[in-house]
């Protein structure tokens, strides 16, 4: 008998993968089935928007943040315009306030639609995918009778939004709030319900809270470990102090704390919470007002710097603006969520199966556009 | 031996039917049968309806179009594009010269010589047309479907071609204009 | 921001000179020395009163030609629920910082940015590759003295397009 020959093959999945959602490459040694190692290979997409940013005027790089995180591009545009509104000191009308949270919470919700879909589609679940497509249509909708765009909006401004409400919007997002609600029952039960998807979710791909807070994931993935951090809740910006709703954590129904189910369910519940949200705000809306009032005549920031953090569906989103009092910045970084949840990435998929993988990298939520950004 | 050549007799047998087929549809097609002839020939656009009167829309980014006969020149909107799309050139005229009002009663000063947006670089971000004062540039469709219908493929068969030039003077127009007639000076 | 002024104090004690007191007073940030950064960092990650344990942001920044580099850390507690910004300046010609990628694991990629971005090497850095950019790629294309090549690995980048000049 001759000697068996043992050792780790070396596979690698995309840059082109279905399951990868993006050009992202994982570079991973298996031994059998196993994982031993995952390494992520980025920067396919990589398409230098700092240094973009260092030749452009404040206001020209707005489109730019849209086309980062291209599945929320409210909320990163709401970051970016906040921090540059705080480092000049801008005061916007009640009423853009008002908008600007509706916006970014149907933003949220259609990306945290997108995410379950697209999570279900790696675990093998085809039909709810195009049911969320379905709701994500209509907000897609109502963006683009206000703005003109579906996906890349430009609609945050520095001082104001660029185009108000349109004629029709508030009865179509009551109409469209009260289907959904009782659609996201139907989620539960065609999907987070589903003995297989349980099987295949719950109990996998477990990110404990300490290594989710040292790698600084943050977000729904953190609030999936259990670290209830919501920047909405706990420093809140623009006028999040305004509204009731709760900040709903992973308690490991289904298995255990900080798994891939839990990382979903969060999603999920959070989507219920951004409909209080919109709710109230649509119900508390000054019904008057100019939204181009505040829309400064030049923007050129005074000299200084400001890292300023908002709260994408993804995460912690922060801003590092510097000035140096030309209507050029001198540095903008961004710090995106995604990109720290990914490095977290071949710590927790080690261990696991070949194909817990992919269901571990889709419970994650990654956009590569922000990644590589 | 005998099994070799009966099949290869049956594979050139089928083939020549399955030819015979296609050859038969190929004189046989009608039209809609075939390739659609794109661009030059175009599908009707499907009805779209998402509960929403277009002509209620903020507004609709389907392509930029300039009223060049509006437009005085100030650049403003070159100045706006963050991915430098536009291109204009506007030419000083003597002061005699009298070029006419804009729709909102501006008198025009400079000539423009050239307007090119290139469409294959815009990435419709909306910017060039907010600081527009006299609203000449916009894009079309929605609201401004009475200044210009909407038009959303424009496709063309070379990338040279999606950059569109909206200037309509002449070289010899331009060589006219800018050069003065001669003054008289008055002599006290 | 009374932590900024508590972590000062506290890292005067336990660390004399290493802050670099400001010329005038300000709340936003603290700025210190490079030399003892990694034991620095052990201690506010561990310390009971600080407890900085997420690494949310590393920044890279280049002031100007004339001026130098500078790293910034943005620093936060989950557990305290506070914040911090710390500031490390350093020399444009071989510029090196010691490495805190053993200390917060998430600064492992934020480390490799900056390190892409501006060249600077972090000692002690485990894994320093390139994370952006392809890893032929020549120069630190966020500097201020970046010129952009005309030839990349053999093909030439157009400036100007066709029928656009
Ligand atoms: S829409 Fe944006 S990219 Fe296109 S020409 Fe206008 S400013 Fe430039
Ligand atoms: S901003 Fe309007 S008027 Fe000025 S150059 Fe552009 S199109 Fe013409």
């Amino acid at each position: 008998m001759g000697l068996v020959h043992a050792e780790e093959m070396t596979l690698n999945i995309g840059p082109q993968h279905p399951s990868t959602h993006g050009v992202l490459r994982l570079k991973v040694k298996t031994d059998g089935e196993i994982i031993s190692e995952i390494t992520p290979v980025i920067g396919y997409l990589h398409r230098c928007f700092e240094k973009h940013c260092e030749n452009l005027s404040y206001e020209q790089v707005i489109p730019f943040t849209d086309r980062c995180d291209y599945i929320a591009a409210m909320n990163n545009s709401f970051g970016y315009v906040l921090a540059v509104e705080k480092l000049m000191d801008i005061q916007v009308p009640e009423r853009v306030e008002y908008i600007r949270v509706i916006m970014a919470e149907y933003n949220r919700i259609a990306s945290h639609l997108l995410a379950l879909g697209t999570f279900g589609l790696d675990v093998g679940a085809y039909t709810p995918f195009l049911y969320m497509f379905r709701d994500r249509e209509r907000i897609l909708d109502l963006f683009e009778i206000t703005c003109g765009a579906r996906l890349l909006y430009n609609y945050m401004w520095v001082g104001g939004v660029s185009h108000d409400l349109p004629l029709g919007f508030m009865e179509a997002s009551y109409r469209f709030l009260d289907e959904f609600e009782k659609n996201i029952n139907e989620y539960h039960n065609i999907l987070s319900y589903n003995k297989i998807f349980i099987e295949r979710s719950a109990d996998v791909g477990i990110m404990p809270k300490d290594v989710a807070i040292d790698y600084g994931v943050t977000g729904p993935n953190l609030r999936g470990s259990g670290v209830k951090w919501d920047l909405r809740k706990d420093e809140p910006y623009s006028i999040y102090n305004r509204f009731k709703f709760d900040v709903p954590v992973g308690t490991g129904i289904m298995g255990s704390v900080g798994d891939c189910w839990d990382r979903y369910w969060v999603r999920a519940e959070e989507m219920q919470e951004s409909i209080k949200i919109i709710r109230q705000a649509l119900d508390k809306i000054p019904r008057e007002g100019n939204v181009h009032e505040a829309l400064p005549k030049k923007v050129r920031p005074p000299k200084g710097s400001i890292y300023f953090r908002t709260e994408s569906p993804r995460g912690d989103l922060g801003y590092y603006i510097i000035s140096d009092g030309t209507p050029t910045p001198l540095r903008v970084k961004m710090r995106s969520p995604a990109f720290t949840a990914l490095s977290a990435l071949s710590e927790i998929a080690t261990g696991w199966m070949l194909s817990d993988v992919l269901v571990i990298l889709g419970s994650l939520d990654i956009v590569l556009g922000e990644i590589d950004r | 031996m005998k099994n070799y050549f009966q099949n290869i007799w049956q594979s050139i047998t089928t083939l020549l039917i399955g030819l015979g087929i296609t050859i038969k549809h190929m004189f046989k097609a009608r039209k809609g049968n075939v390739t659609l002839q794109y661009p030059e020939e175009k599908w009707p656009r499907p009805e779209r309806n998402i509960g929403f009167d277009p002509k209620n829309y903020n507004i609709i980014r389907s392509k930029l179009h300039v009223d060049i006969d509006d437009c005085i020149g100030c650049r403003k909107c070159e100045r706006a594009c963050p991915v430098g799309c536009i291109k204009i050139d506007a030419l000083k005229v003597p002061k005699e010269t009298d070029l006419g009002l804009t729709s909102s009663g501006t008198t025009k000063r400079l000539l423009i010589s050239r307007f090119d947006i290139d469409m294959t670089e815009c990435m419709f971000c909306n910017l060039c047309t907010y600081p527009c004062p006299e609203d000449c540039i916009f894009m079309t469709g929605g609201p401004n479907s009475e200044k210009q219908p909407l038009d959303y493929e424009y496709s063309q068969y070379d990338r040279s071609r999606l950059i569109f030039k909206f200037a309509n003077v002449t070289k010899n127009d331009i060589r006219r204009i800018t050069t003065a007639p001669p003054v008289q000076q008055e002599i006290l | 921001m009374i932590i900024n002024q508590k972590v000062s104090d506290i890292l005067e004690v336990k660390f004399p000179g290493v802050v670099i007191l400001p010329d005038e007073p300000h709340n936003d940030f603290i700025q210190i020395h490079p030399e003892k950064w990694k034991e620095i960092a052990k201690f506010i990650k561990t310390d009971s009163e600080l407890k900085f344990d997420s690494c949310q942001c590393i920044t890279g920044v280049d002031l100007g030609i004339e001026d130098g580099l500078e790293v910034r850390y943005n620093f936060h507690s989950m557990q305290l629920k506070h914040k911090i910004e710390i500031r490390i300046a350093v020399e444009r010609k071989n510029p090196s910082i010691p490495s805190i990628e053993q200390v917060w694991r998430g600064a492992n990629w934020l480390e490799r940015e900056v390190y892409d971005m501006y060249g600077i090497r972090f000692k002690g850095h485990r894994d320093l590759r390139r994370m952006l950019l392809p890893d032929d790629w020549k120069g630190w294309p966020l500097r201020k003295d970046y010129k952009t090549p005309n030839i990349y690995n053999g093909m030439k980048i157009p400036k100007v397009r066709k029928g656009w000049d």
